[in-house]
């Protein structure tokens, strides 16, 4: 049987830094980070205080769900998410096609701040009471389930973990089963939110960007300065469509998914004791699996997090599987604009790479000190650049293991 | 050339037995394992009955630094997976790390290490927690644990998908096998008793009172328990290279979504029904080769109305010939395990050719008029068995399991 090829045909997304692929492209194409002092909870006894936040969000403008009060942050960000990216792709559905759609989402964290109101409840009320309605959101898939049923989607329904990696697995994981036949379409991305608990766990593990007399706290991919990575919360929710799907019904295409790679490479469960004789399958992989040539690769959306050993790891990762082409690749990464969105990243690098294949802008890496060392590489340092890329690739490692990559090719 | 996939290593705790043959035997012999639930007080919830394993005990399986960080539904499947991996006489170390894959399904693994981290800051403050305790919660996750302790590099993901998270997995590994992507993949489900899940059911009134009788009219809810089983999935060619034992082959899944409600069925049967036909459709099977059906049959009045009806829905008049049954009536609700033991459940059915019972049937509902296999085991060659979970959400899943045939 022939393989049906996978194409994106609607973006949706919440971000920081817009809730439209126009304003947020144009955030990250000029340098204007979404990142702020939090509001949501106190930062006192955090060493960091900072975290690209989604303040006001008119939920009603985007969710037509009567229960709209009873779904938490990231059921609606993953709701709104799904709802624009159907808007933009145009895609009618009915009887015809509901059971050839589905929804998949990656989140490392779902819905903690259900979840931590719950146990809270457990904690303190002697009676235990918990509400019927909030109790579904502390079950992880709540918010695919919250996205089938406001979508009327009735194929596959799933959330994905893997850290960091989750939402670019889930993209990959959706293209397989577009590719075997199983579905038509598939709404996918992914979702998280922020709140003191998830920041408490990076703040303990030492990940998160702080102020101290040489640095200041921003995220400061691949720089010298860089000490820590920046939090954030959003979900982007891609259309992926088989081809023909998206050919008979006219649908604008942003671009094509045709590869795919993921894998686990940590010696012990301590954050990036990574194995580097592995940090480098992902994206051979995903290079072998898109049947395209290393020197085809006109551009790499990096996980480029601004952690010390992250972005040293991905560099060195880099130069290995590229170490035998005759050019330079131009190198990005996004988070010094958006922050880090967990496990929602990964779908935003492939919203960014697919808008930047549509505009023919590379989006720059802020914050870099332009004397730095540069691991011998082609960072898009401070300022976009105009760029043609006919393929892509994204990048995602996680501190726990997962590194995952896709390549995108322009149509 | 797509490959085929086939079972060759079963481990399975649950609260009628560990491992795979004492679990058969209780299992074929109709005991339960359902008692007063000792872990937390349940005197404000509705029921007190849950299915606890009470002879588990980490240390025969793993040493006392391996056990110290881990929560209990990490302990049991880093346990079944050392079952599974000994029955299938694999020594993982001798392959290839990249083409081994984990794929673990849950439901509240991650929840019961965040009361942990939770508590302690709201009684002791921010600074009293340690990095260990953050750790357990989130990162350190079962998928990555496995991972780890068996250095493997291929794919390491966590599915979460409730109560069918053990059917998704065994499903997407399933995929990666069939697709050349990996040889051999650790898959199954885990869940250990969880208080919050509990108080949930409570309070959506959905915990049975004195018994889970699945299908029977006096049904009045479901049983929360825990427990765990990993399937160890393989290439054809692998297993038969080794001369493995196999206890069956995946043929095909299916997966769908009800898209209509969040904690209630769609009794109409129509997302049900959606998942069995596609899982017909991706085993290029006809109803007529189904010789048995393991039931979601969690034993609330909806869930046990809707399966009845998806299964008439697609068999037809052939449903009446197919014995169906739930051992739910047996060991419980485990959530996010319950697709593994239950896909476990369906290879040793194919080896052993009886068929466990669903236990507390007393009286037939008119509604539920099909063939439960009601308190006895029976005796029958099984070619083919499709086993159904259905999850919170409206999330379907259906896999079938047939016997491997040269």
């Amino acid at each position: 049987m022939d393989q049906q090829r996978v194409v994106v045909s609607g973006i949706g997304l919440i971000s920081p830094i817009g809730s439209s692929t126009d304003v947020f492209f144009d955030s990250l194409v000029k340098g204007n980070p979404g990142i702020k002092e939090i509001s949501a909870f106190k930062t006192d006894g955090f060493k960091s205080k900072l975290a690209g936040e989604i303040v006001n969000f008119a939920a009603r403008n985007f969710i037509s769900s009567k229960n709209i009060r009873y779904l938490d942050k990231i059921s609606q960000f993953s709701i709104a998410a799904a709802n624009l990216a159907l808007n933009d792709s145009n895609l009618i559905i009915n009887d015809k096609n509901y059971s050839k759609i589905g929804i998949v989402l990656g989140s490392m964290y779902f819905g903690l701040n259900s979840l931590s109101e719950v146990q809270r409840i457990l904690l303190e009320d002697k009676e235990k009471k918990i509400s019927p309605m909030i109790f579904p959101n502390t079950v992880p898939n709540s918010p695919v389930s919250q996205v089938s049923i406001e979508l009327g989607v009735k194929s596959l329904c799933t959330m994905m973990s893997t850290g960091f990696c989750s939402s670019t697995d889930a993209i990959g994981w959706s293209v397989n089963y577009i590719r075997k036949g199983m579905a038509q379409a598939i709404f996918v991305g992914g979702a998280e939110e922020l709140n003191q608990y998830i920041y408490g766990i990076f703040e303990k593990n030492g990940l998160l960007s702080y102020s101290n007399s040489h640095n200041k706290e921003q995220c400061a991919p691949f720089n010298t300065s860089r000490n820590g990575l920046i939090l954030s919360e959003g979900a982007a929710v891609l259309l992926l469509e088989s081809y023909n799907s998206a050919k008979e019904r006219n649908a604008k295409i942003y671009g094509e998914i045709i590869g795919y790679g993921g894998n686990y490479c940590a010696s012990s469960m301590k954050k990036y004791d990574y194995d580097s004789a592995y940090t480098t399958r992902a994206m051979e992989c995903a290079i072998k699996d898109a049947l395209v040539e290393k020197n085809d690769i006109d551009y790499i959306c990096t996980e480029g997090n601004g952690t010390v050993l992250s972005d040293q790891f991905e560099a060195d990762a880099i130069k290995h599987v590229f170490d035998k082409i005759n050019k330079k690749i131009p190198i990005s990464s996004i988070k010094s604009v958006l922050g880090h969105t967990v496990g929602a990243a990964g779908a935003f690098n492939v919203v960014a790479t697919l808008l930047s294949m549509r505009e023919n802008v590379i989006p720059p890496v802020l914050n870099f000190d332009e004397n730095a060392d540069t691991f011998g590489l082609e960072f898009i340092s401070n300022k976009a650049r105009s760029a043609n890329i006919r393929y892509a690739l994204t990048n995602s490692f996680c501190p726990w293991g997962n590194v995952s990559s896709l390549v995108i090719r322009n149509i | 050339m797509s490959k085929r996939v086939v079972i060759t290593g079963l481990g399975i705790i649950t609260p009628i037995g560990i491992g795979k043959d004492i679990f058969w035997e209780a299992l074929i012999n109709g005991k339960s394992g359902i008692k007063k639930v000792k872990s937390f007080d349940t005197s404000s919830y509705r029921s007190s009955l849950g299915g606890e394993v009470d002879d588990y005990n980490p240390e025969d399986f793993l040493s006392k630094e391996e056990i110290d960080p881990l929560d209990r539904s990490s302990q049991f499947i880093i346990s079944t997976t050392i079952m599974a991996l000994k029955d299938a006489q694999l020594k993982i170390d001798e392959f290839e790390s990249e083409r081994v894959s984990v794929i673990i399904g849950t439901t509240t693994a991650t929840q019961s290490s965040f009361k942990n981290y939770h508590d302690a800051w709201v009684l002791k403050g921010y600074d009293s927690i340690t990095l260990e305790s953050v750790s357990k919660y989130g990162h350190e996750s079962i998928h990555n644990i496995i991972s780890n302790k068996y250095k493997l590099t291929g794919a390491s993901v966590l599915m979460l998908n409730a109560c069918a998270a053990g059917t998704y997995a065994i499903g997407q590994s399933y995929d990666l096998i069939k697709s050349g992507k990996a040889d051999i993949v650790i898959s199954g489900g885990t869940d250990a008793m969880s208080e919050l899940a509990f108080c949930g059911f409570s309070n959506t009134r959905s915990l049975a009172k004195e018994a889970c009788r699945p299908f029977d009219k006096n049904r009045d809810g479901l049983v929360v328990s825990e427990g765990a089983a990993t399937l160890i999935l393989e290439s054809y060619e692998n297993a038969i290279s080794r001369c493995a034992h196999i206890y069956g082959e995946v043929i095909g899944y299916g997966l769908s979504c009800d898209a209509n409600h969040m904690t209630a069925p769609d009794i109409s049967g129509e997302g049900a029904s959606l998942s069995i036909n596609n899982a017909l459709f991706d085993a290029q099977l006809n109803i007529d080769e189904i010789d048995y059906i393991n039931a979601h049959g969690t034993g609330t009045s909806l869930n046990d109305l809707m399966e009845t009806v998806a299964i008439k829905k697609v068999f037809g008049k052939k449903a009446y010939d197919i014995p169906i049954s739930s051992i739910k009536s047996m060991i419980g609700h485990s959530f996010g395990a319950s697709g593994a033991i239950e896909a476990l459940t369906c290879a040793l059915v194919l080896e052993n050719g009886i068929i466990p019972p669903t236990i507390n049937y007393n009286e037939p509902d008119p509604e539920c008029d099909l063939n439960y296999v009601p308190n006895k085991s029976i005796t029958k060659d099984v070619n083919v068995t499709l086993s159904n979970s259905y999850a919170f959400g409206g999330n379907n899943a259906s896999i079938i399991i047939g016997k491997c045939k040269n």
